[in-house]
């Protein structure tokens, strides 16, 4: 069912920011006056996003994921544009809203840091107002699912980053809810945590009717869990579409990786845009087809030996740069114009 | 609304409260106890050289003892009154740990101010046996039936400087640091609740005038009626300037804190 859940009016965001020069004048001049200037974080932006769908947020830092996010969750204003989430405009947050949406902020901890996660739970279950016995249930099988148990009697402070991300996304699952905000859920975790947690979430909440926007930087999160890719660039949607569909958008890019066996004696031009330099050791670089075949004739036409060279089919994360780095000059040139 | 929801969170935060003031023992016992006991000292100290140094056995008509009456329940005050609240509120609005509060279907108010009151609770449970104990070793004036409505305004008085805490902690939304506002906040009270002097020591009409405002409820009025320096009567009359004051902060809270919200771009999400 294509019910939705999520719907956006160009919805923007704009911040007043304060500019100061640098120096003891500038910071005594200061005290009087103050430059300030508008930062768009958000264009207007029109989405819609249906039940049970996973939304992956990609953007580089800045993009305007986050503050999307923020609105979304009614964390922040829109400076103008509208916005329903579940059928309420977000930043009215009246507890019937709150009580179906849930944020985690990898960055962030939302359990009480003196006390052991399960009497932070105890109080989620008060503030939720949660059927006591069936939430504890929930807990030890949540806490089960993600092997933590052990740690559900110990201060938050004595926890791993690891073990207390468990904790949170425990504590943002109790009340069941409709809407998950998950922003960089696996941020700083070790590689076996952080597949702990992409693991359970994709076994417990992907194809249910909980609707997730995931905000991630490694892109596994994003290519494992989403349905939807949602690309952010300067504060707009960049691309909207299935990450499969992105993929080949740009599959006839290929990585191209060498090594020579000493510094190169000449400068090698691939391209107008792509060169070797002199002395260089390697080469690393996402090429076209027709940038590939003239590489690979210049590169093993020049006089240093190879050590080794490598064509590699890009993955999600080289093509999401890719596509940002041609985005970002796009952004400037326009900008010039 | 459903009252049981409001009143199921509201005694979670109360919980929350105690929970957290008694989870470090060390620190709760230097707070309760060590801290306040010195307090008391120096203040005893010091108003017993006073009076001695003036060459009468009587300060404004009240001797020593009624002095070290008054700062002994004082300290049963300051000791669920303290100053560390605002400063939570203002680091949490400063670092963007309001987020997740904000996203709960709980108040920022409501849930600080349970934790508040909830350490108030356990703070004068532990201290009332303590003070009472000290009145009766050194035979200071204590009105001990007194205690139960001297709490209630505690109570009373706690939600309205917690109000006025409140709006100057959301003035974090408009400004980077407001922690001077604050503080300048808390060195007007300091005087004008007593805690500096009794209020009775200040000359006329600003005695009147300090004494009528709410804040006197806050030290001066309970410990001047717990030491008999004052009757019910003029005791009663501080309930009246406590809900005109509790309605005028509540108001004044929830304004700042509205108009902040719309300001607030989501520190550190």
């Amino acid at each position: 069912m294509n019910e939705i859940v999520i719907k956006t009016n160009q919805l923007a965001r704009s911040y007043q920011t304060y500019r100061k020069e640098t120096g003891l004048f500038a910071t005594m001049k200061g005290l009087f006056t103050k430059t300030t200037e508008i930062k768009h974080a958000l264009l207007p932006i029109d989405l819609e996003i249906t039940r049970g769908q996973i939304v992956g947020l990609v953007g580089s830092n800045g993009a305007g994921k986050t503050t999307l996010l923020k609105l979304l969750s009614g964390l922040i204003f829109p400076t103008s544009g509208t916005a329903t989430v579940l059928g309420y405009t977000p930043w009215e947050r009246p507890n019937a809203f709150l009580k179906q949406i849930s944020l985690l902020l990898g960055q962030k901890n939302q359990l009480w840091w003196d006390i052991p996660a399960r009497d932070s739970f105890q109080l989620l279950i008060s503030i939720y107002d949660l059927d006591k016995s069936a939430t504890l249930k929930r807990i030890d099988e949540l806490a089960a699912r993600l092997d933590c148990q052990h740690v559900l009697k110990m201060p938050l402070r004595r926890l791993s980053l690891g073990e207390r991300m468990k904790m949170e996304l425990i504590g943002c699952l109790l009340h069941s809810p409709k809407v998950l905000f998950l922003d960089e859920p696996t941020i700083g975790l070790d590689v076996m945590a952080q597949t702990n947690i992409r693991q359970f979430i994709l076994e417990e909440l992907k194809g249910t009717d909980v609707t997730i926007i995931l905000t991630s930087h490694y892109m596994d999160d994003i290519a494992l869990l989403a349905d939807r890719l949602l690309l952010m660039s300067h504060g707009a949607i960049a691309y909207d579409g299935t990450v499969d569909h992105f993929m080949s958008l740009t599959a006839s890019t290929k990585r191209l990786v060498t090594d020579f066996t000493m510094p190169l004696t000449d400068e090698l031009i691939i391209s107008p845009n792509i060169k070797i330099p002199m002395g260089a050791l390697s080469f690393d670089h996402s090429l076209s087809s027709a940038e590939l075949f003239d590489a690979l004739r210049i590169i093993t036409s020049q006089t240093i030996p190879i050590r080794d060279l490598k064509i590699e089919e890009p993955d999600f994360e080289d093509v999401i740069r890719i596509f940002l780095e041609k985005e970002s000059s796009l952004h400037k040139a326009r900008n010039i114009i | 609304m459903s009252y049981v929801s409001f009143l199921k969170r509201n005694l979670a935060c109360i919980r929350l409260g105690i929970s957290s003031r008694t989870t470090y023992p060390i620190d709760f016992l230097m707070a309760i106890a060590v801290i306040p006991i010195c307090y008391f000292l120096v203040e005893a100290v010091f108003w017993s050289g006073l009076i001695k140094a003036s060459g009468n056995d009587l300060l404004a008509g009240f001797p020593a003892r009624y002095y070290l009456g008054y700062y002994l329940y004082i300290i049963l005050q300051l000791g669920s009154i303290n100053w560390r609240f605002e400063r939570v509120m203002i680091a949490e609005i400063n670092s963007g740990a309001v987020n997740a509060l904000l996203l709960r279907p709980s108040s920022f108010f409501e849930y600080h101010l349970g934790q508040l009151l909830g350490q108030k609770l356990i703070t004068a449970l532990v201290m009332v046996p303590v003070v009472s104990f000290i009145a009766w070793a050194w035979d200071l004036p204590f009105h001990a039936q007194r205690l139960p409505i001297v709490f209630l305004m505690g109570i009373c008085y706690v939600i309205l400087l917690f109000s006025l805490h409140f709006a100057v902690a959301s003035m974090a939304f408009f400004f980077d640091n407001v922690y001077s506002l604050n503080n300048s906040k808390n060195m007007i009270i300091w005087i004008l609740t007593g805690e500096l002097m009794p209020l009775d020591l200040l000359p006329s009409p600003i005695r009147e005038w300090v004494i009528a405002l709410p804040f006197s409820c806050g030290i001066y009025i309970p410990a001047a009626y717990l030491s008999g320096r004052i009757d019910t009567n003029a005791f009663m009359k501080g309930f009246i300037s406590l809900a005109v004051g509790g309605v005028v902060f509540g108001l004044l809270a929830r304004f700042v804190w509205k108009q902040g919200l719309h300001r607030y771009s989501g520190t550190g999400a």
